[in-house]
Protein backbone atom coordinates (compact mmCIF):
# COMPACT_ATOMS: atom_id res chain seq x y z
CA UNK A 1 0.00 0.00 0.00
CA UNK A 2 1.39 3.05 -1.17
CA UNK A 3 0.87 6.13 1.46
CA UNK A 4 3.38 8.55 -0.36
CA UNK A 5 1.70 11.98 -1.09
CA UNK A 6 3.01 14.79 -3.61
CA UNK A 7 3.77 16.15 -0.45
CA UNK A 8 5.80 13.76 0.96
CA UNK A 9 7.82 13.45 -1.97
CA UNK A 10 8.85 17.76 -1.87
CA UNK A 11 10.02 17.48 1.81
CA UNK A 12 11.36 13.80 2.88
CA UNK A 13 12.04 10.88 0.31
CA UNK A 14 14.29 12.27 -2.60
CA UNK A 15 17.53 11.06 -2.26
CA UNK A 16 19.85 8.82 -0.44
CA UNK A 17 21.87 10.18 2.23
CA UNK A 18 24.77 11.99 1.04
CA UNK A 19 28.14 11.12 2.63
CA UNK A 20 28.16 13.23 6.16
CA UNK A 21 31.28 15.20 6.11
CA UNK A 22 33.81 15.12 8.87
CA UNK A 23 36.33 17.21 9.83
CA UNK A 24 39.25 14.97 10.67
CA UNK A 25 42.29 16.91 11.23
CA UNK A 26 44.50 16.30 13.52
CA UNK A 27 42.15 12.99 14.89
CA UNK A 28 43.37 11.19 17.43
CA UNK A 29 43.25 7.23 17.29
CA UNK A 30 39.45 6.24 18.34
CA UNK A 31 40.33 2.79 19.68
CA UNK A 32 43.73 3.82 22.27
CA UNK A 33 43.09 7.51 22.53
CA UNK A 34 46.78 8.45 22.73
CA UNK A 35 47.80 8.46 19.58
CA UNK A 36 48.09 10.47 16.31
CA UNK A 37 45.31 8.89 13.67
CA UNK A 38 47.02 8.19 10.48
CA UNK A 39 44.15 5.91 8.50
CA UNK A 40 40.62 6.41 8.26
CA UNK A 41 38.00 3.84 7.91
CA UNK A 42 34.12 3.87 7.38
CA UNK A 43 34.44 7.49 6.76
CA UNK A 44 34.75 8.66 10.45
CA UNK A 45 36.75 5.78 12.58
CA UNK A 46 40.58 6.70 12.89
CA UNK A 47 42.81 4.76 13.96
CA UNK A 48 46.55 4.73 14.73
CA UNK A 49 49.21 1.88 12.94
CA UNK A 50 49.38 -0.07 15.48
CA UNK A 51 45.84 -0.05 16.45
CA UNK A 52 44.84 -0.55 12.99
CA UNK A 53 47.65 -3.40 12.33
CA UNK A 54 46.08 -5.03 15.41
CA UNK A 55 42.80 -4.77 14.16
CA UNK A 56 43.23 -6.18 11.07
CA UNK A 57 45.34 -9.63 12.20
CA UNK A 58 42.48 -9.96 14.71
CA UNK A 59 39.60 -9.75 11.76
CA UNK A 60 41.57 -12.24 9.64
CA UNK A 61 42.04 -14.67 12.81
CA UNK A 62 38.27 -14.20 13.20
CA UNK A 63 37.72 -14.60 9.33
CA UNK A 64 39.16 -18.13 9.37
CA UNK A 65 38.66 -18.88 13.59
CA UNK A 66 34.95 -18.18 12.40
CA UNK A 67 34.64 -20.50 9.92
CA UNK A 68 36.13 -23.43 11.19
CA UNK A 69 37.24 -24.66 8.43
CA UNK A 70 41.02 -24.71 9.07
CA UNK A 71 41.93 -28.20 10.72
CA UNK A 72 45.42 -29.02 12.58
CA UNK A 73 48.54 -29.37 10.00
CA UNK A 74 45.71 -28.75 7.22
CA UNK A 75 48.38 -28.40 4.15
CA UNK A 76 47.08 -24.99 2.17
CA UNK A 77 48.36 -23.67 -0.69
CA UNK A 78 48.77 -19.83 -1.11
CA UNK A 79 48.04 -18.33 -4.63
CA UNK A 80 50.22 -15.56 -4.20
CA UNK A 81 49.96 -13.33 -7.44
CA UNK A 82 51.92 -10.49 -6.35
CA UNK A 83 48.88 -8.33 -5.46
CA UNK A 84 48.60 -6.38 -2.15
CA UNK A 85 45.74 -8.29 -1.33
CA UNK A 86 47.79 -11.98 -1.88
CA UNK A 87 51.11 -10.71 -0.02
CA UNK A 88 49.02 -9.00 2.86
CA UNK A 89 47.51 -13.00 3.22
CA UNK A 90 51.17 -14.36 3.01
CA UNK A 91 52.28 -11.82 5.85
CA UNK A 92 49.45 -12.66 8.36
CA UNK A 93 49.50 -16.47 7.86
CA UNK A 94 52.98 -16.28 8.94
CA UNK A 95 52.57 -13.85 11.61
CA UNK A 96 49.91 -16.58 12.44
CA UNK A 97 51.67 -19.58 12.53
CA UNK A 98 55.02 -18.16 14.07
CA UNK A 99 53.17 -16.60 17.23
CA UNK A 100 53.46 -18.90 20.47
CA UNK A 101 49.89 -18.54 21.68
CA UNK A 102 47.01 -21.18 21.81
CA UNK A 103 45.83 -19.26 18.94
CA UNK A 104 48.61 -19.99 16.74
CA UNK A 105 47.33 -20.73 13.05
CA UNK A 106 47.99 -24.86 13.01
CA UNK A 107 49.01 -25.39 8.96
CA UNK A 108 51.59 -26.23 6.68
CA UNK A 109 51.46 -23.51 4.11
CA UNK A 110 53.39 -23.48 0.65
CA UNK A 111 53.15 -20.43 -1.95
CA UNK A 112 52.11 -21.27 -5.41
CA UNK A 113 52.58 -18.45 -8.08
CA UNK A 114 50.70 -19.11 -11.60
CA UNK A 115 52.65 -17.31 -14.36
CA UNK A 116 50.35 -16.10 -16.43
CA UNK A 117 52.47 -13.87 -18.75
CA UNK A 118 51.52 -15.52 -21.90
CA UNK A 119 48.24 -13.97 -21.59
CA UNK A 120 49.11 -11.09 -19.99
CA UNK A 121 51.77 -10.16 -22.81
CA UNK A 122 54.58 -9.75 -20.78
CA UNK A 123 58.26 -10.08 -22.53
CA UNK A 124 60.15 -12.91 -21.42
CA UNK A 125 62.77 -10.79 -19.47
CA UNK A 126 59.52 -9.41 -17.14
CA UNK A 127 58.10 -12.91 -16.30
CA UNK A 128 62.15 -13.94 -15.84
CA UNK A 129 62.35 -10.62 -13.09
CA UNK A 130 59.10 -11.48 -11.84
CA UNK A 131 59.66 -15.32 -10.85
CA UNK A 132 62.80 -14.29 -9.37
CA UNK A 133 60.90 -11.50 -7.00
CA UNK A 134 58.25 -14.44 -5.69
CA UNK A 135 61.07 -16.29 -5.06
CA UNK A 136 63.11 -13.98 -3.04
CA UNK A 137 59.23 -13.22 -1.39
CA UNK A 138 59.45 -17.10 -0.72
CA UNK A 139 62.99 -16.88 0.72
CA UNK A 140 62.16 -13.90 2.85
CA UNK A 141 59.36 -15.69 4.63
CA UNK A 142 60.68 -18.98 4.95
CA UNK A 143 57.79 -20.83 3.28
CA UNK A 144 58.26 -23.17 0.85
CA UNK A 145 57.13 -21.47 -2.94
CA UNK A 146 56.02 -23.10 -6.22
CA UNK A 147 55.83 -21.71 -10.00
CA UNK A 148 53.03 -22.58 -12.65
CA UNK A 149 52.24 -21.15 -15.73
CA UNK A 150 48.75 -20.88 -17.22
CA UNK A 151 49.80 -23.02 -20.22
CA UNK A 152 50.27 -25.96 -17.97
CA UNK A 153 46.00 -26.17 -17.37
CA UNK A 154 45.91 -27.28 -21.59
CA UNK A 155 47.29 -30.48 -20.77
CA UNK A 156 46.36 -31.30 -16.89
CA UNK A 157 45.21 -34.73 -17.50
CA UNK A 158 47.41 -35.95 -20.18
CA UNK A 159 50.88 -34.68 -18.89
CA UNK A 160 52.74 -36.86 -17.17
CA UNK A 161 55.47 -34.13 -16.44
CA UNK A 162 55.14 -32.13 -12.99
CA UNK A 163 52.42 -29.08 -12.83
CA UNK A 164 54.96 -27.19 -10.82
CA UNK A 165 58.86 -26.47 -9.90
CA UNK A 166 60.24 -24.95 -6.93
CA UNK A 167 61.06 -21.31 -6.64
CA UNK A 168 64.48 -20.36 -6.03
CA UNK A 169 66.75 -17.32 -6.84
CA UNK A 170 68.88 -18.28 -9.08
CA UNK A 171 66.37 -20.33 -11.08
CA UNK A 172 66.33 -20.02 -14.83
CA UNK A 173 62.49 -19.77 -15.96
CA UNK A 174 61.43 -22.19 -18.96
CA UNK A 175 57.95 -21.63 -20.62
CA UNK A 176 56.88 -24.60 -23.33
CA UNK A 177 56.54 -22.52 -26.41
CA UNK A 178 54.16 -24.83 -27.89
CA UNK A 179 51.93 -25.11 -25.61
CA UNK A 180 52.05 -21.36 -24.83
CA UNK A 181 51.18 -20.52 -28.14
CA UNK A 182 48.26 -23.19 -27.78
CA UNK A 183 46.93 -20.73 -24.61
CA UNK A 184 47.65 -17.38 -26.79
CA UNK A 185 45.71 -18.96 -29.68
CA UNK A 186 42.85 -19.84 -26.96
CA UNK A 187 42.92 -16.26 -25.84
CA UNK A 188 43.07 -14.61 -29.24
CA UNK A 189 39.75 -16.26 -29.98
CA UNK A 190 37.84 -14.40 -28.08
CA UNK A 191 36.80 -11.27 -29.05
CA UNK A 192 35.63 -9.51 -25.72
CA UNK A 193 38.00 -8.73 -23.00
CA UNK A 194 34.76 -9.63 -20.42
CA UNK A 195 35.09 -13.33 -22.16
CA UNK A 196 39.28 -13.10 -22.06
CA UNK A 197 39.09 -11.67 -18.13
CA UNK A 198 36.25 -14.36 -17.27
CA UNK A 199 38.29 -17.50 -18.62
CA UNK A 200 41.34 -16.40 -17.29
CA UNK A 201 40.12 -16.58 -14.02
CA UNK A 202 38.21 -20.06 -14.84
CA UNK A 203 41.72 -21.60 -16.21
CA UNK A 204 43.55 -20.18 -12.86
CA UNK A 205 40.94 -21.65 -10.45
CA UNK A 206 41.21 -24.79 -12.41
CA UNK A 207 45.47 -25.09 -12.24
CA UNK A 208 45.48 -24.22 -8.73
CA UNK A 209 43.22 -27.33 -8.00
CA UNK A 210 45.42 -29.70 -9.83
CA UNK A 211 48.34 -27.83 -8.65
CA UNK A 212 46.64 -28.60 -4.81
CA UNK A 213 46.28 -32.10 -5.92
CA UNK A 214 49.78 -32.62 -7.10
CA UNK A 215 51.41 -30.66 -3.36
CA UNK A 216 48.50 -33.11 -1.72
CA UNK A 217 46.73 -29.86 -0.18
CA UNK A 218 43.71 -29.71 0.29
CA UNK A 219 42.85 -25.83 0.98
CA UNK A 220 43.93 -22.65 -1.30
CA UNK A 221 44.03 -19.42 0.10
CA UNK A 222 43.09 -17.09 -2.33
CA UNK A 223 43.29 -13.17 -1.42
CA UNK A 224 39.73 -11.65 -2.84
CA UNK A 225 38.53 -8.87 -0.98
CA UNK A 226 35.57 -7.78 0.06
CA UNK A 227 36.00 -4.35 -2.81
CA UNK A 228 37.07 -7.64 -5.30
CA UNK A 229 34.22 -9.79 -4.47
CA UNK A 230 31.36 -6.43 -4.31
CA UNK A 231 32.82 -6.26 -7.98
CA UNK A 232 32.23 -10.42 -8.70
CA UNK A 233 28.83 -10.43 -7.77
CA UNK A 234 27.49 -8.03 -9.72
CA UNK A 235 29.71 -8.85 -12.91
CA UNK A 236 28.92 -12.42 -12.35
CA UNK A 237 25.44 -11.61 -12.39
CA UNK A 238 25.78 -10.13 -15.36
CA UNK A 239 28.11 -12.35 -17.13
CA UNK A 240 25.32 -15.19 -16.86
CA UNK A 241 27.07 -16.89 -13.37
CA UNK A 242 24.10 -15.95 -11.34
CA UNK A 243 23.50 -19.74 -10.06
CA UNK A 244 26.97 -20.25 -8.97
CA UNK A 245 27.63 -16.88 -7.11
CA UNK A 246 27.31 -18.78 -4.04
CA UNK A 247 30.76 -20.83 -5.25
CA UNK A 248 32.13 -17.44 -6.56
CA UNK A 249 32.14 -15.16 -4.05
CA UNK A 250 31.88 -17.26 -0.89
CA UNK A 251 34.17 -18.01 2.20
CA UNK A 252 34.38 -21.52 0.78
CA UNK A 253 34.22 -22.48 -2.46
CA UNK A 254 33.63 -26.49 -2.61
CA UNK A 255 32.75 -27.65 -5.98
CA UNK A 256 35.82 -29.50 -6.24
CA UNK A 257 34.31 -31.41 -3.24
CA UNK A 258 38.04 -32.87 -1.77
CA UNK A 259 40.01 -29.68 -2.35
CA UNK A 260 38.26 -26.36 -1.02
CA UNK A 261 39.34 -23.06 -2.02
CA UNK A 262 38.98 -20.09 0.70
CA UNK A 263 38.54 -16.54 0.92
CA UNK A 264 40.24 -15.60 4.36
CA UNK A 265 41.02 -11.97 3.09
CA UNK A 266 37.02 -11.46 1.90
CA UNK A 267 35.95 -9.15 5.33
CA UNK A 268 38.99 -6.19 4.22
CA UNK A 269 38.30 -3.38 2.08
CA UNK A 270 41.39 -2.36 -0.84
CA UNK A 271 41.76 0.43 1.44
CA UNK A 272 42.90 -1.39 4.64
CA UNK A 273 44.80 -3.44 2.84
CA UNK A 274 46.95 -0.61 1.12
CA UNK A 275 47.19 0.79 4.57
CA UNK A 276 48.51 -2.74 5.71
CA UNK A 277 50.93 -3.03 3.14
CA UNK A 278 52.39 0.81 3.48
CA UNK A 279 52.50 0.10 7.62
CA UNK A 280 54.07 -2.49 7.28
CA UNK A 281 56.43 -1.61 4.75
CA UNK A 282 55.87 -4.73 2.51
CA UNK A 283 56.24 -3.51 -1.28
CA UNK A 284 53.86 -5.43 -3.86
CA UNK A 285 54.75 -7.02 -7.13
CA UNK A 286 53.24 -5.11 -9.65
CA UNK A 287 52.86 -5.91 -13.50
CA UNK A 288 50.57 -5.19 -16.00
CA UNK A 289 47.58 -7.20 -16.34
CA UNK A 290 45.00 -7.50 -19.23
CA UNK A 291 42.96 -4.44 -17.23
CA UNK A 292 45.87 -2.32 -17.59
CA UNK A 293 45.55 1.23 -19.08
CA UNK A 294 42.19 -0.32 -21.11
CA UNK A 295 39.10 2.20 -21.03
CA UNK A 296 37.04 1.54 -18.01
CA UNK A 297 34.10 0.52 -20.61
CA UNK A 298 36.17 -2.43 -22.24
CA UNK A 299 34.93 -5.40 -20.40
CA UNK A 300 31.55 -5.79 -18.03
CA UNK A 301 33.77 -6.57 -14.93
CA UNK A 302 36.28 -3.00 -15.55
CA UNK A 303 33.05 -0.84 -15.81
CA UNK A 304 31.56 -2.59 -12.74
CA UNK A 305 34.39 -1.78 -10.44
CA UNK A 306 33.86 1.72 -11.95
CA UNK A 307 30.66 2.25 -11.01
CA UNK A 308 30.97 0.36 -7.26
CA UNK A 309 34.06 2.26 -6.62
CA UNK A 310 32.72 5.62 -7.75
CA UNK A 311 29.24 4.84 -5.69
CA UNK A 312 31.43 4.02 -2.80
CA UNK A 313 33.40 7.70 -3.14
CA UNK A 314 29.96 8.94 -2.00
CA UNK A 315 28.12 5.96 -0.26
CA UNK A 316 30.65 4.42 1.88
CA UNK A 317 28.29 1.37 2.72
CA UNK A 318 28.45 0.50 -0.82
CA UNK A 319 30.74 -2.13 -0.75
CA UNK A 320 29.58 -3.78 2.41
CA UNK A 321 25.77 -3.25 1.07
CA UNK A 322 26.33 -5.91 -2.34
CA UNK A 323 29.00 -7.93 0.03
CA UNK A 324 26.73 -8.77 2.69
CA UNK A 325 23.57 -9.27 0.35
CA UNK A 326 25.54 -11.77 -2.19
CA UNK A 327 26.38 -13.50 0.75
CA UNK A 328 23.09 -14.62 1.69
CA UNK A 329 22.09 -15.84 -2.24
CA UNK A 330 22.20 -19.57 -2.28
CA UNK A 331 20.82 -21.45 -5.85
CA UNK A 332 19.19 -24.30 -6.42
CA UNK A 333 22.51 -25.74 -8.11
CA UNK A 334 24.24 -25.75 -4.51
CA UNK A 335 21.97 -28.23 -2.95
CA UNK A 336 21.63 -30.74 -5.52
CA UNK A 337 24.99 -32.98 -4.97
CA UNK A 338 23.93 -35.64 -7.82
CA UNK A 339 23.67 -32.52 -10.51
CA UNK A 340 26.40 -32.82 -13.72
CA UNK A 341 29.08 -30.38 -13.63
CA UNK A 342 30.91 -28.05 -16.04
CA UNK A 343 33.58 -29.36 -17.44
CA UNK A 344 35.01 -26.05 -17.70
CA UNK A 345 34.40 -24.26 -14.26
CA UNK A 346 33.41 -27.48 -12.33
CA UNK A 347 30.33 -25.44 -11.09
CA UNK A 348 26.90 -27.53 -11.39
CA UNK A 349 25.35 -27.60 -14.74
CA UNK A 350 22.67 -24.27 -14.41
CA UNK A 351 21.23 -25.11 -17.76
CA UNK A 352 18.56 -27.28 -17.23
CA UNK A 353 15.76 -26.37 -19.28
CA UNK A 354 12.63 -25.24 -17.71
CA UNK A 355 9.54 -24.64 -19.53
CA UNK A 356 9.04 -20.35 -19.82
CA UNK A 357 12.83 -19.97 -18.62
CA UNK A 358 14.79 -17.67 -19.35
CA UNK A 359 17.29 -19.98 -20.32
CA UNK A 360 14.31 -21.36 -22.94
CA UNK A 361 13.50 -17.77 -24.16
CA UNK A 362 17.41 -16.69 -24.80
CA UNK A 363 18.04 -20.68 -26.93
CA UNK A 364 14.92 -19.05 -28.81
CA UNK A 365 15.37 -16.15 -29.83
CA UNK A 366 19.38 -17.31 -30.96
CA UNK A 367 17.52 -20.03 -33.28
CA UNK A 368 15.13 -17.93 -34.84
CA UNK A 369 17.85 -14.92 -35.33
CA UNK A 370 20.50 -17.74 -36.77
CA UNK A 371 21.13 -18.57 -40.80
CA UNK A 372 19.70 -21.47 -41.01
CA UNK A 373 16.50 -19.65 -40.00
CA UNK A 374 16.94 -17.50 -43.08
CA UNK A 375 13.90 -18.44 -45.12
CA UNK A 376 11.84 -17.71 -42.19
CA UNK A 377 13.10 -14.01 -41.68
CA UNK A 378 11.68 -13.73 -44.83
CA UNK A 379 8.73 -14.82 -43.54
CA UNK A 380 8.29 -12.28 -40.73
CA UNK A 381 6.10 -9.65 -41.23
CA UNK A 382 7.21 -5.71 -41.14
CA UNK A 383 6.43 -5.04 -37.75
CA UNK A 384 8.47 -8.38 -36.45
CA UNK A 385 11.66 -7.47 -38.27
CA UNK A 386 12.74 -4.84 -35.59
CA UNK A 387 12.28 -7.30 -32.65
CA UNK A 388 14.36 -9.67 -34.61
CA UNK A 389 17.39 -7.47 -35.94
CA UNK A 390 17.35 -6.39 -32.56
CA UNK A 391 17.89 -10.06 -31.42
CA UNK A 392 20.52 -10.34 -34.04
CA UNK A 393 22.74 -7.96 -32.99
CA UNK A 394 22.45 -8.87 -29.42
CA UNK A 395 24.16 -12.19 -30.64
CA UNK A 396 27.21 -10.45 -31.98
CA UNK A 397 29.75 -13.10 -33.54
CA UNK A 398 27.71 -16.24 -33.12
CA UNK A 399 26.28 -16.40 -36.38
CA UNK A 400 29.86 -17.78 -37.63
CA UNK A 401 29.87 -20.06 -35.05
CA UNK A 402 26.64 -21.51 -35.97
CA UNK A 403 28.05 -22.40 -39.73
CA UNK A 404 31.02 -23.36 -38.75
CA UNK A 405 29.72 -26.03 -36.76
CA UNK A 406 26.88 -27.02 -39.60
CA UNK A 407 30.05 -28.02 -41.99
CA UNK A 408 32.21 -29.55 -39.20
CA UNK A 409 29.73 -32.03 -37.99
CA UNK A 410 27.99 -32.87 -41.23
CA UNK A 411 31.71 -33.98 -43.28
CA UNK A 412 34.12 -34.96 -40.30
CA UNK A 413 33.95 -38.18 -38.03
CA UNK A 414 32.35 -37.21 -34.82
CA UNK A 415 35.14 -38.63 -32.24
CA UNK A 416 37.83 -37.13 -34.49
CA UNK A 417 36.05 -33.56 -34.41
CA UNK A 418 33.47 -32.13 -31.80
CA UNK A 419 31.26 -29.75 -32.44
CA UNK A 420 30.14 -26.54 -30.80
CA UNK A 421 26.71 -28.35 -29.76
CA UNK A 422 28.76 -31.44 -28.19
CA UNK A 423 30.67 -29.33 -25.70
CA UNK A 424 27.91 -26.98 -25.04
CA UNK A 425 25.73 -29.42 -23.59
CA UNK A 426 28.81 -29.92 -20.78
CA UNK A 427 29.23 -26.18 -19.99
CA UNK A 428 27.05 -23.87 -17.78
CA UNK A 429 25.31 -20.91 -19.44
CA UNK A 430 28.53 -18.74 -18.58
CA UNK A 431 31.31 -20.90 -19.98
CA UNK A 432 28.58 -21.24 -22.98
CA UNK A 433 28.84 -17.27 -23.52
CA UNK A 434 32.63 -17.96 -23.72
CA UNK A 435 32.96 -20.51 -25.56
CA UNK A 436 30.59 -19.11 -28.08
CA UNK A 437 33.18 -16.83 -29.00
CA UNK A 438 35.31 -18.98 -30.31
CA UNK A 439 35.66 -19.85 -34.01
CA UNK A 440 37.48 -23.18 -33.63
CA UNK A 441 37.60 -25.86 -30.20
CA UNK A 442 40.96 -26.76 -30.99
CA UNK A 443 42.84 -25.13 -28.22
CA UNK A 444 40.42 -25.52 -25.45
CA UNK A 445 42.09 -27.82 -22.47
CA UNK A 446 42.73 -30.98 -23.39
CA UNK A 447 41.18 -32.85 -20.42
CA UNK A 448 37.47 -31.16 -21.28
CA UNK A 449 37.83 -32.09 -24.97
CA UNK A 450 38.93 -36.14 -23.83
CA UNK A 451 35.75 -35.82 -21.13
CA UNK A 452 33.20 -34.87 -23.93
CA UNK A 453 34.67 -37.83 -26.33
CA UNK A 454 34.29 -40.44 -23.71
CA UNK A 455 30.74 -39.46 -22.87
CA UNK A 456 29.88 -39.26 -26.52
CA UNK A 457 31.50 -42.91 -26.90
CA UNK A 458 29.73 -44.30 -23.89
CA UNK A 459 26.23 -42.70 -25.63
CA UNK A 460 26.86 -44.66 -28.91
CA UNK A 461 28.21 -47.95 -26.99
CA UNK A 462 25.03 -47.67 -24.57
CA UNK A 463 22.82 -47.25 -27.77
CA UNK A 464 24.51 -49.87 -29.67
CA UNK A 465 24.13 -52.34 -26.88
CA UNK A 466 20.44 -51.18 -26.19
CA UNK A 467 18.53 -54.33 -28.19
CA UNK A 468 20.68 -56.53 -26.55
CA UNK A 469 20.23 -55.11 -23.15
CA UNK A 470 17.37 -57.52 -21.03
CA UNK B 1 63.09 32.08 -9.51
CA UNK B 2 65.64 29.59 -9.95
CA UNK B 3 67.59 29.23 -6.22
CA UNK B 4 66.20 26.82 -3.81
CA UNK B 5 64.78 29.11 -1.79
CA UNK B 6 62.18 29.43 -4.41
CA UNK B 7 61.70 26.12 -4.68
CA UNK B 8 59.42 23.46 -2.89
CA UNK B 9 60.93 19.83 -3.05
CA UNK B 10 58.93 16.97 -2.58
CA UNK B 11 58.65 13.13 -2.77
CA UNK B 12 55.98 11.61 -5.43
CA UNK B 13 55.28 7.92 -5.15
CA UNK B 14 53.53 5.76 -7.87
CA UNK B 15 52.19 1.92 -6.69
CA UNK B 16 49.89 -0.67 -7.24
CA UNK B 17 49.72 -0.06 -11.20
CA UNK B 18 49.49 3.87 -10.57
CA UNK B 19 53.63 3.85 -11.70
CA UNK B 20 51.98 2.27 -15.21
CA UNK B 21 50.77 5.80 -16.56
CA UNK B 22 54.09 7.37 -15.54
CA UNK B 23 56.59 5.77 -17.85
CA UNK B 24 56.91 3.04 -14.84
CA UNK B 25 58.65 5.13 -12.34
CA UNK B 26 57.72 4.20 -8.82
CA UNK B 27 59.55 7.34 -7.21
CA UNK B 28 59.77 10.99 -8.63
CA UNK B 29 61.80 13.43 -6.91
CA UNK B 30 59.98 16.67 -7.73
CA UNK B 31 60.82 20.69 -7.04
CA UNK B 32 58.01 22.72 -7.44
CA UNK B 33 58.36 26.47 -8.11
CA UNK B 34 57.02 28.72 -5.16
CA UNK B 35 55.50 31.19 -7.19
CA UNK B 36 52.72 33.48 -5.87
CA UNK B 37 50.40 30.38 -4.47
CA UNK B 38 50.46 27.83 -2.34
CA UNK B 39 51.34 24.05 -3.24
CA UNK B 40 47.89 22.38 -2.06
CA UNK B 41 46.97 18.52 -3.23
CA UNK B 42 44.70 20.61 -5.54
CA UNK B 43 47.27 21.88 -7.13
CA UNK B 44 49.69 18.94 -7.26
CA UNK B 45 47.22 17.00 -8.82
CA UNK B 46 47.05 19.75 -11.36
CA UNK B 47 50.52 20.04 -12.03
CA UNK B 48 51.02 16.03 -12.09
CA UNK B 49 48.47 16.17 -14.83
CA UNK B 50 50.13 18.59 -16.70
CA UNK B 51 53.91 17.80 -16.11
CA UNK B 52 54.06 14.26 -14.97
CA UNK B 53 51.91 12.14 -16.76
CA UNK B 54 52.78 10.31 -19.35
CA UNK B 55 49.40 8.52 -20.91
CA UNK B 56 45.76 8.42 -20.09
CA UNK B 57 45.14 11.39 -17.83
CA UNK B 58 40.89 9.97 -17.03
CA UNK B 59 42.63 6.94 -15.62
CA UNK B 60 44.02 9.29 -12.77
CA UNK B 61 42.36 12.60 -12.20
CA UNK B 62 38.95 13.21 -12.44
CA UNK B 63 37.82 16.38 -12.10
CA UNK B 64 39.79 18.27 -9.35
CA UNK B 65 40.48 15.09 -7.44
CA UNK B 66 42.09 11.32 -7.99
CA UNK B 67 40.22 8.98 -9.67
CA UNK B 68 37.64 7.10 -7.33
CA UNK B 69 39.57 3.97 -6.08
CA UNK B 70 43.04 6.05 -6.32
CA UNK B 71 44.33 6.55 -2.31
CA UNK B 72 46.30 9.80 -1.42
CA UNK B 73 48.94 9.36 1.49
CA UNK B 74 50.69 12.43 3.07
CA UNK B 75 53.96 10.90 4.80
CA UNK B 76 52.34 7.73 5.15
CA UNK B 77 48.90 9.29 6.53
CA UNK B 78 45.58 9.13 4.73
CA UNK B 79 44.81 12.50 3.27
CA UNK B 80 41.74 12.28 4.49
CA UNK B 81 42.99 13.47 8.19
CA UNK B 82 45.11 15.77 6.52
CA UNK B 83 42.28 18.13 4.88
CA UNK B 84 42.11 16.06 1.45
CA UNK B 85 42.58 18.38 -1.39
CA UNK B 86 43.26 21.45 0.37
CA UNK B 87 45.61 20.27 2.49
CA UNK B 88 49.40 22.49 2.18
CA UNK B 89 52.56 20.58 1.20
CA UNK B 90 55.33 21.46 3.29
CA UNK B 91 59.18 21.03 2.10
CA UNK B 92 60.04 17.31 2.57
CA UNK B 93 56.59 15.71 2.27
CA UNK B 94 56.15 12.67 0.68
CA UNK B 95 53.25 12.09 -1.29
CA UNK B 96 52.22 8.90 -2.16
CA UNK B 97 49.36 7.26 -4.84
CA UNK B 98 48.29 3.77 -4.26
CA UNK B 99 45.90 1.99 -7.27
CA UNK B 100 43.42 -0.24 -5.87
CA UNK B 101 41.95 -0.75 -9.04
CA UNK B 102 42.22 -3.46 -10.98
CA UNK B 103 45.10 -3.36 -13.55
CA UNK B 104 46.32 -0.14 -11.89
Amino acid sequence: MCTATDNDYEESVQCMEEKPSHNLVGALCKKCGNNKAEVVLRVKDTYCRQCFIDSFTHKFRATLGKSKMLKPNDKIILAVSGSPSSLAMLQLVKDGIEITTPKRLQCIPCIVYVDEGAVLGHTYEQRQEICISMAKITKKYGIPGFITSLDRCLDISSSHSKLCEELHESMVWHVNEERELRLQSLFAQLKSLSSKEDLLLKLRHKLLFSVAEELDCSKIFVGDCATDLAVSIMANLSLGRGAQLPYDVGFCDYRHGKTKLLRPMRDFMKKEIAFYMVFKNIGSVSYPTLSSKVDPFSSIQRLTEKFITELQKDFPSTVSTIFRTGDKLTSEGTRNVECKTCLLCEAPLDTSKQDSSSMQATEFSQLISSPMFADVKDLLTHSSSDLHSNAVSSMGDSNCCTSNYQCTCISQNQLQKLDFEQIKENLCYGCRLIVKEMDSLDFLPGDITSSVKTEIMQKQLRKEIQDFLL
Amino acid sequence: MSTSEGLLRITLEFRGGAELLFDNVKKHNVKLPLIDKTWTLRNLLLWIKENLLKERPELFVQGDSVRPGILVLVNEADWELLGGNDYVLKEGDTVLFISTLHGG
